[in-house]
């Protein structure tokens, strides 16, 4: 769900784009002043976030889809931390090993970052408990598969129909392998360091 | 004078017969791509447009990679030709073959770099901005202590 240079057109870049600067540009702002404490938490967020993103799984088609790690970061630091964290390890595998264009930086942090924080932090809210990743994370695959789809789709490079059905569901899938990793690494989490799940949520 | 105006009207038929015959043979070279994902597998059976240099319009040659994430095609002219390839779930990549003399000088792709490396380096940086950040952090609480 990394989509390189070249495959945007000009309108879908600008208005992803801008909508990437605006919640980039809050969350910054928010999280200015985090106190020294929290910021080792953000700096192990983001390594998580870069190092599922490497790690690919097999599609029907021979695609491939990946893990986020947006949620896990979301139930714990909260949605501005979450978006600020995955902005950075977008970034970063963008700027070092182009994965993911630079150019297409907005559309890609909206489709991972801000759609998995926001969505993903407002659905751990209604019920925090480990379980609950488990139907989210498909949940949040599948509207993240949706937005690149459509993405794809007004800049003619998916054609309706089974496209949709075939990138929205290769990522609902992967959203399963996404929540039983965050619910059985939350789960893990409250035996072990229950203080991580009492941290302020930003 | 009859079998010869019959011989000719069989030639004519045979010659029409043999209109749509099709013959082949081998060719070797080319230019092409290998497109792996940032994990080292092949991007295997992805779509692939291939565009002539300034003909932006329509792709010259459409296609798929093949199991090991590979494509060739057989460039008719010099230039820059520009490859897209797309997986359908997001991921491609796009880029130009440089062929000069009908010779491929550079597939302008960065090198692939293993998966251990890169995971490596990313949170080698993402380490060194997590201590940069704290630093600046924790400077800034001194400071305020300092003047408190």
């Amino acid at each position: 769900m990394h989509i390189p240079d070249g495959f945007l057109s000009g309108g879908v870049l600008g208005a992803t784009a801008l909508g990437g600067l605006a919640v980039f540009s809050v969350s910054s702002a928010r999280l200015k002043n985090s106190p020294p404490e929290r910021i080792p938490l953000l700096g192990a967020a983001a390594a998580w976030v870069f190092a599922v993103q490497l790690l690919a799984f097999p599609a029907p088609g021979g695609a491939s889809v990946h893990l986020n790690g947006v949620l896990l970061c979301a139930a714990l630091l909260g949605p501005w931390s979450a978006a600020l964290v995955s902005f950075s390890a977008l970034l970063l595998s963008a700027l070092m090993f182009q994965h993911g264009g630079l150019f297409s930086l907005g559309a890609n942090f909206i489709n991972i970052g801000v759609i998995q924080a926001f969505l993903g932090f407002a659905l751990w809210r209604l019920r925090p408990a480990a379980s609950s990743a488990l139907v989210i994370g498909p949940l949040l695959g599948f509207l993240s598969g949706l937005a690149c789809a459509v993405e794809l789709y007004l800049s003619g490079r998916l054609a309706s129909g089974a496209g949709f059905l075939l990138l929205a569901g290769a990522q609902a899938a992967a959203g399963l392998a996404e929540g039983a990793v965050t619910a059985s690494l939350l789960g893990a989490l409250s035996r072990l360091k229950p203080g991580l799940l009492r941290l302020e949520r930003v | 004078m009859k079998l010869f105006y019959a011989v000719l009207l069989l030639s004519f038929l045979a010659a029409g017969l043999c209109a749509h015959g099709v013959s082949g043979r081998a060719i070797s070279g080319g230019a092409g791509l290998e497109a792996l994902y940032a994990d080292g597998e092949p991007l295997s059976f992805g779509e692939v447009k291939v565009y002539a240099p300034g003909d932006a319009a329509g792709p010259f040659q459409r296609g798929y990679t093949d199991r090991n994430g590979r494509f060739l095609f057989s460039p008719d002219s010099d230039g820059r030709w520009r490859l897209e390839i797309n997986d359908g779930m997001g991921h491609g990549l796009v880029r130009e073959v440089l062929v000069k003399k009908g010779a491929v000088i550079s597939s302008g792709g960065p090198a692939v770099i293993p998966v251990p490396v890169k995971l490596l380096s990313g949170l080698g940086v993402i380490a060194l901005l997590s201590g940069l950040w704290l630093h600046l952090a924790a400077r800034r609480r001194l400071k305020a202590a300092g003047k408190a």
